[in-house]
């Protein structure tokens, strides 16, 4: 897969606070990445740089081979995007906002498919004023798809919605990743949203990368995690915290929780038969990203 | 490069024209001009009423519609970065300096707009209420019609670059805060003191706004039949005070809108 964007240690300082540390990047076209970190980490700071509307204070930003800042206008015309607590012309309608940035892009626009997209056809009269704020979430969706963007850059785009439209929005993005081959680059604070909807996951913190894997890969992990029903518990947690390839072993009632430094449990399960433990049942715990998360957060 | 400055001007209009406070300033104007034959009468007594003109126009536009200018310009870029909308705009393939440069368009546009309205409205109620014969001396013809509606509008034109000067000036502090209620005040009070002080220190020749009264001295002398005033060469420094006055705040403006980051 080909690069569609590049980022060479890009950094970004506020004053003395350090936003962005000298984040090195590669997404590849069609991919559906996901930026996660706690609130403050640069999630978004990122994102405003691969849009240009934050300035980087080193670095660089490549898209589709381009640089970001001398070739602004080509770029753009190629992404959509949705920032977060997204603005419009207030005193205009719906459609009238659509229409007028429509005009911006160089290419005919199919308004109709966008609003359709953003689930906003029955509402293209509506004045911008009176929406309420998952109606102008929904609004920025349509913005930044109007272009049929080949890259969607989208700052928290479920934020405000109620459940019914986060899952529409969700699909109309895997969709479009599937069929459309856009490249979808979004942060979010739903874990199981990017857990559901993203390839490849990044997770930031305090400005620094902290790890970027592909969501498989992340959550493979979760094999490491096995939960061991056996006879002897107490006894078969103490033998196995005396092996290097296990990182802890805790034992609960007629069972044993066993976090593997690899994730092998074939190995944990023949060692276990090897010393005589009679095994009812074996079963890789399932793990979120959430719970990926916050251990990488917390080491 | 110009096709997007035309497209995005193009856009801003379209949006002003549903705003209902672009329309303020032009009806303001219109109700000052109609008021004032109260104040300065106009009568049909075969006595042209080149005086009117010359009495209403400059107050009109220089007065009352350069403070309406300074106002409209200061919350044009900085509306947009209060409410965020410049976010919207610049996430467009549309580069910073062409998004001041349509704000800029914008401006020159109420600009011209108020300036139509001034004249139209002084004009048609002058027709309506009055005389415009031509100037006389002592039952000699000195200036026919013809040429004061010339005159008058050489005068306006005159006048129209140190207004956009205004419009640069405003602009500038319009990039410089966030704030629309800030930028008002910064650019209306920075323009008072200007005039303030201009005359006691000595510094009106360098003030382009000097330049946007000059040319209706002249007018004004033409209707009370005074042959001798010039429109040049003061018109010549005009230009040039207004074209410097007019670069350096668009490059101060420039130079702060590309490093600024667009954030809510």
């Amino acid at each position: 897969m080909p690069t569609c964007i590049h980022l060479k240690q890009l950094r970004k300082t506020f004053g003395p606070t350090v936003a962005v540390n000298d984040l090195t990047l590669d997404i590849e076209q069609g991919e559906v990445f996901g930026l996660l970190g706690p609130n403050g980490a640069g999630k978004s700071t990122t994102l405003h740089m691969l849009t240009g509307l934050v300035r980087p204070t080193r670095g660089a930003v490549q898209i589709f081979g381009q640089d970001l800042r001398s070739q602004f206008v080509s770029i753009a015309q190629r992404m959509g995007v949705l920032v977060e607590r997204p603005s419009f012309y207030e005193h205009l309608t719906v459609g009238k906002n659509l229409s007028l940035a429509a005009r911006y892009s160089p290419k005919v626009v199919n308004i109709r498919r966008a609003t359709e997209l953003a689930g906003l056809s029955h509402m293209v009269d509506e004045r911008v004023s009176t929406l309420s704020h998952g109606t102008r979430q929904r609004l920025g969706l349509a913005l930044a798809l109007l272009t049929e963007p080949e890259l969607l850059i989208l700052d928290e785009p479920t934020s405000g919605l109620d459940v019914e439209h986060t899952q529409e929005i969700l699909r109309t993005l895997r969709h479009l990743a599937n069929h459309a081959g856009v490249t979808i680059v979004l942060s979010s604070h739903m874990m199981h949203e990017v857990e559901s909807l993203c390839d490849r996951v990044a997770i930031i913190n305090k400005g620094n990368l902290v790890t970027c894997d592909s969501t498989e890969v992340l959550l493979s992990y979760d094999k490491s995690l096995m939960e061991v029903h056996l006879d002897a518990p107490e006894a078969a947690a103490k033998r196995l915290m005396e092996e290097t390839w296990v990182e802890s072993a805790e034992a609960k009632s007629g069972k044993v929780i066993v976090l593997l430094a690899e994730p092998n449990p074939h190995q944990l399960i023949s060692f276990l038969v090897a010393n005589g433990y009679q095994i009812s049942g074996a079963i890789p715990r399932q793990r979120t990203l959430q719970d990926y998360f916050l251990k990488v957060l917390n080491s | 490069m110009i096709r997007r400055i035309l497209n995005a001007y193009s856009i801003e209009l379209a949006s002003a024209f549903r705003m209902k406070s672009t329309y303020l300033g032009p009806v303001l104007m219109v109700i000052i001009i109609l008021l004032t034959p109260f104040a300065y009468p106009i009568q049909e007594d075969a006595d042209s009423d080149y005086d009117f003109l010359a009495y209403v126009l400059p107050l009109a536009i220089n007065v009352f519609g350069l403070f309406m200018v300074l106002i409209y310009s200061a919350t044009l870029i900085s509306t947009d970065l209060h409410n965020g909308s410049i976010r919207m705009t610049l996430t467009q393939p549309l580069r910073r300096r062409e998004y001041w440069a349509a704000k800029f368009l914008h401006g020159i546009s109420y600009v011209m707009a108020l300036n139509l309205v001034a004249l139209g409205t002084a004009f048609g109620l002058v027709k309506l209420l009055g005389d415009l014969s031509g100037v006389y001396f002592a039952d000699e013809l000195l200036y026919s019609d013809r040429e004061m509606i010339q005159l008058l509008l050489t005068t306006i034109g005159l006048t129209l670059l140190p207004q956009f000067a205004v419009v640069s000036y405003a602009l500038f502090f319009s990039t410089a805060t966030r704030n629309p209620t800030t930028a008002i005040v910064l650019s209306v009070g920075g323009w008072l003191g200007l005039e303030a002080m201009k005359f006691p220190l000595q510094i009106s020749e360098y003030i382009y706004s000097s330049y946007a009264e000059a040319p209706w001295t002249v007018f004004s002398d033409r209707c009370s039949a005074f042959t001798e005033s010039s429109f040049y060469p003061q018109a010549y420094y005009g230009v040039g005070v207004s074209m410097i006055y007019m670069l350096v705040f668009a490059s101060v403006s420039l130079f702060i809108l590309s490093r600024r980051n667009l954030v809510v």
